[in-house]
């Protein structure tokens, strides 16, 4: 017991951004709890402390800060409207520097020693499965606030990101119908990119289009001289790409160079993730289409006043927030209303309250928990990049997630652990 | 026809662009024995130099060829002074100190200068060849690689410092005790190595972007380049750069791109297996 | 076979056995399983250790035996359904893989920096291949290969032929530690073998020791496989700590990392590696709680550092510091 009480102030010195007034009210705590009787009462008021497993170092620290960033201002804001059931929330933040063995290391932490509520966090599917099962062996609730190549259904686990046939189902036949028929793939060479490419090419032929060639680079191929001179070849009326990190992204710059932007429209379901479209020359953008759950150009009511929230905390001229990180954002909430919904933080009643099918109105729409799969039903938009920024032409609401998929359900079999594949 | 050429204008790319990531690492190595495994990073701060001047309102060709290699010369030189001249003659420190170095660049990097760095579109357009069409910035990269080796070449071959710089590359006391002063030819060497690093890098910026951990893509590849070719430092260089590129172009022309990059790894395992100092340890020795 | 006798060895085996066996009944379980890694990766550093301390083999691609034993290990322990055989092949297979590039390089008379690069470069054409293996098609009996993704939910280490019993963090805690012990004390026993000490003979001097008559090659191939063996091993334990092995095991980064932990610690010592390993884990984990400064600064740094003013490591100056508190205290 001594070790728990021990804990607040070493969480306190380990993080930033907490007031004084904060730190010396655990100070009280800790030292109360140590002196009277009437501790359970007090702790009843201590902070909630939510775990964030994120990459702020390391190849992925552009994807990691953004998501950090999302969650502290989640927080904030739930802590200034008071907090969830009297209480305030407390992040721990990790940095897990884009190594897999930390986040073992750090998701073992922050469910034994820092004893969270909820972890969010993971940015590769290699992490989450890193952390996800010690998260569950631990008891402590995950969330996962990715676009990721979909199928995971675990009864811990809440995945707040789309998965490839929720960007894809719409985005297919709308190339197809637009550009023509002959659809060449280029995707990352891991599973995401083969899940993605296995839904283009079904959901392609569905729409009277047909793929001409699909190839799948490492993430940290940036040469594609031999590539283009392919897609040339395969006479292809639109290039579909799944794009994924810094790397590739110097395939667009190597595509306008060969002048092939102004012959061959290109689409993705990648583009735009974590404002990778702002590092490019407009020129070299132009055109390209993209889907995603979440722009920063949406124009909705919700999404202005966290756009003016953003620009409170982080400053005006802050980066393209994209979708990633509001995946964090909306995760933050989802819970919250979970939690107040149940009356607790306790994992079980919040499984329950999360699993009645609970939603939050986010940035990005409507955002709602499909309780058979512990993914989000979310709106997608369309858009092209016009002179550096996305332009917004197509919306559709509510799209399911792992749709005609019952492998998955949670509410009958909770019990299943297990990542589902895509199947046809 | 047009495919035939468009396949030779691409093993051209490909050891060019072999050639331009790795003759500053060998001229380093080869004439001074060090391996500089910061070299990436050399690559990296070229490019930065190259895009951030040029967004500061610098001519593009400024910044690119007179910017970017001045940058990473100055830098090159501080580095050779605190740290590299305390470690000749220890091969294995000199890599494991810069290694250390590229470490902490990449990390300086990061926190200063940051991911978000929008990218310079390559100029020139595109090349229609039959019914293939290819970017122009290619034949310029292809002819960057053939300047920079060029230059060099004359450099070390017909000029007074090119004379020194071989002399104290083959025999340092010796040359020590005709009056040349060792440490300072040194120190100009590494800036040279340096510059043409800088502007290989502001070259290549266009095409692969910037960032701070962009020097991880080059530095295997470079190594190994500059090993397989050995002790001379420009000929041993195009030549590596030329097998290799060509045979791992060639390999992901006709399977794919990972298929090409092992076979251009598992032939410079072979050459080294076969040439164990590297081409010039064998062919054309005493080379430049 | 003295060194069995000798006080310092027979004190070393009985303090550690202590400590280990203590450990867990006095630190957190939280801290238990930080040492477990940190364990498991010192195996993986007195490995390199041997190989580059003793034997003088520059092998910057030792971290692709980790891998490879990890890789092995998931594969064998996902197929069998036990441990036990699994970890055995974990060792066996990476020592075959180093027979074979050992004798491709050693026999070829490869050596130093030459060396250096061909390991680097086994490392990372293993780290491309690896990673080329998403989708369905690459499995091997029940493992899926997973490519980049790494192979998830690799089965946790259990009783000797008793896959029922699994091992829990506890007990994965006291065999890492119990065999990072063991590898330990069976390493300086083989230092003081003959074998061991023409090893570090050919270090010292390779035309010497040919000379004298011994076949160098024989002795470097020796060396460069035992050194295999214990890093598979490393590597077969690393992937039932976490459950997951992937290709990062092959990356440069962790290339680097490892020679950072000899390095700093002290080459040419046994004891330098482990001490280094547990130094940079420990700032590593630590820099990740607070943020305090970017990682890679602070690894540069040190390992620059390292380099420039403690070229022979932390082991030599904590020995003279241990001395001389010695010989203070015979004074007194």
């Amino acid at each position: 017991m001594s070790g728990n009480r021990r804990e607040p102030v070493d969480v306190i010195r380990q993080k930033s951004g907490i007031s004084r007034r904060t730190f010396v009210a655990a100070g009280a705590t800790t030292l109360l709890g140590g002196f009277t009787a009437a501790a359970p009462a007090i702790a009843q008021n201590a902070p909630i402390k939510v775990g964030a497993l994120v990459d702020l170092s390391g190849p992925l620290q552009p994807f990691g800060q953004g998501k950090m960033q999302a969650i502290q201002l989640a927080a904030e804001e739930i802590n200034a409207a008071g907090g969830l059931l009297g209480r305030k929330i407390e992040l721990v933040q990790y940095d897990t520097q884009s190594e897999n063995q930390l986040y073992g290391q750090f998701a073992q932490q922050l469910a034994l020693r820092d004893k969270v509520a909820v972890v969010h966090g993971a940015i590769t599917s290699a992490a989450r499965e890193v952390a996800r099962p010690v998260l569950k062996r631990a008891q402590t609730l995950y969330f996962y606030n990715m676009i990721y190549e979909g199928g995971l259904c675990d009864q811990n686990t809440f995945v707040t990101g789309p998965t490839p046939q929720q960007l894809l189902q719409k985005l297919i036949p709308y190339i197809v119908n637009r550009f023509g028929k002959r659809v060449y793939i280029l995707a990352a060479d891991y599973n995401f990119g083969h899940y993605s490419a296995e839904w283009v090419k079904k959901i392609a032929k569905e729409s009277g289009g047909e793929v001409v060639g699909s190839e799948f680079f490492p993430l940290e191929a940036n040469s594609f001289g031999p590539t283009i001179a392919r897609i040339q070849q395969a006479k292809a009326d639109v290039v579909f790409n799944v794009f994924v990190g810094p790397a590739h992204a110097s395939f667009y710059g190597q595509w306008a160079a060969a002048g092939m932007n102004k012959k061959i429209p290109m689409a993705s379901h990648t583009l735009g993730d974590a404002g990778d479209q702002k590092r490019m020359p407009p020129e070299v953008s132009e055109g390209l289409v993209t889907v995603k759950n979440y722009f920063d150009e949406i124009d909705s009511p919700k999404n202005k006043a966290f756009l003016a929230n953003y620009a409170k905390k982080f400053g005006a001229n802050h980066n393209y927030i994209g979708s990633l990180s509001v995946a964090d954002y909306q995760a933050m909430y989802l819970w919250a209303e979970a939690v107040k919904k149940a009356g607790s933080i306790e994992r079980a009643a919040v499984i329950k309250a999360l699993e009645s099918g609970i939603s939050i109105d986010g940035p990005s729409g409507k955002v709602t928990i499909d309780p058979a799969t512990h993914h989000c039903v979310l709106d997608m938009y369309l858009a092209e990049m016009k002179g550096g920024d996305f332009k917004i032409l197509e919306h559709w609401a509510g799209l399911k997630p792992m749709d005609g998929d019952a492998r998955c359900d949670l509410i009958k079999n909770p019990s299943t652990n297990q990542q589902f594949g895509p199947q046809f | 026809m047009d495919a035939t050429i468009l396949l030779l204008v691409q093993i051209l790319y490909g050891a060019a662009s072999l050639f331009l990531i790795s003759i500053g690492l060998a001229v380093i190595f080869g004439m001074m024995g060090v391996i500089n495994f910061a070299h990436g990073e050399f690559l990296m701060i070229g490019g930065f130099a190259f895009v951030l001047s040029q967004r500061a309102g610098v001519n593009f060709w400024v910044a690119m060829f007179v910017v970017a290699p001045l940058v990473v010369a100055i830098f090159g030189v501080i580095i050779e002074r605190t740290i590299i001249r305390w470690l000749y003659g220890r091969v294995v420190d000199t890599i494991l100190a810069t290694w250390g170095l590229s470490l902490l660049l990449i990390g300086i990097a990061s926190t200063t200068l940051g991911y978000y760095q929008e990218g310079v579109a390559p100029p020139f357009g595109s090349v229609q060849i039959g019914n293939y069409s290819e970017g122009g910035y290619t034949f310029f990269v292809i002819g960057v690689a053939f300047f920079i080796l060029a230059l060099l070449y004359g450099l070390l071959r017909f000029t007074q410092f090119g004379l020194i710089a071989r002399g104290t590359m083959q025999n340092p006391a010796m040359a020590a005790a005709l009056g040349v002063n060792v440490s300072y030819v040194y120190s100009i060497t590494f800036a040279l190595g340096a510059a043409v690093s800088g502007l290989a890098g502001a070259v290549l910026a266009p095409i692969a972007g910037v960032m701070p951990v962009i020097g991880a893509t080059y530095i295997a590849k470079s190594f190994i380049t500059v090993i397989t070719g050995g002790a001379s430092p420009v000929a041993g260089t195009a030549l590596a750069a030329g097998i290799l590129g060509s045979t791992g172009q060639i390999t992901a022309f006709l399977t794919t791109a990972v298929i090409g990059e092992v076979v251009l790894l598992a032939t410079a395992i072979v050459i080294l297996r076969l040439l164990p100092a590297g081409i010039t340890g064998r062919f054309f020795k005493g080379a430049i | 076979m003295r060194e069995l006798k000798s006080p310092a060895f027979i004190a070393t085996a009985i303090i550690g056995l202590i400590v280990i066996l203590l450990a867990p009944h006095v630190l957190e379980l939280n801290t238990v399983f930080n040492l477990t890694v940190y364990a498991i990766m010192a195996i993986l550093a007195l490995s390199l250790g041997l190989v580059w301390g003793m034997g003088g083999i520059l092998s910057f691609g030792q971290t692709a035996f980790f891998g490879l034993g990890g890789y092995v290990y998931a594969v064998a322990a996902l197929n069998f359904g036990d441990s036990t055989p699994a970890l055995l092949v974990a060792i066996v297979i990476p020592i075959i893989f180093a027979a074979i590039v050992g004798y491709f390089a050693f026999f070829g008379r490869v050596s130093d920096v030459y060396f250096g690069v061909i390991s680097l470069t086994m490392s990372l054409i293993l780290f491309n291949l690896i990673n080329s293996t998403s989708g369905s098609g690459y499995r091997i009996g029940n493992a899926p290969l997973g490519g980049y993704n790494g192979i998830p939910s690799v089965p946790p280490l259990n009783l000797p032929f008793d896959p029922a019993n699994a091992l829990d963090f506890e007990g994965m805690f006291l065999a890492a530690a119990l065999i990072l012990l063991a590898v330990y004390l069976g390493l300086r026993v083989f230092m003081k073998s003959s074998f061991g000490r023409i090893a570090v003979s050919v270090r010292e001097n390779e035309l010497r020791a040919e000379l004298l008559g011994y076949d160098v090659r024989l002795y470097k191939l020796g060396t460069f496989c035992i050194g295999a063996g214990i890093a598979g091993l490393a590597g077969a334990l690393y992937a039932s700590w976490g459950s997951f092995i992937g290709p990062s095991a092959f990356s440069l980064s962790f290339a680097a990392q490892t020679i950072i932990w000899v390095l700093l610690g002290g080459l040419g010592t046994l004891i330098g590696p482990i001490i280094g390993c547990f130094i940079v884990q420990f700032v590593t984990m630590w820099l990740g709680e607070t943020k305090f400064i970017n990682p890679n600064i602070a690894l540069g740094l040190l390992f620059l550092v390292s380099v420039m003013v403690l070229p022979k490591g932390l082991a030599p100056v904590a020995q003279r510091v241990v001395s001389t508190l010695q010989r203070r205290g015979t004074a007194s």
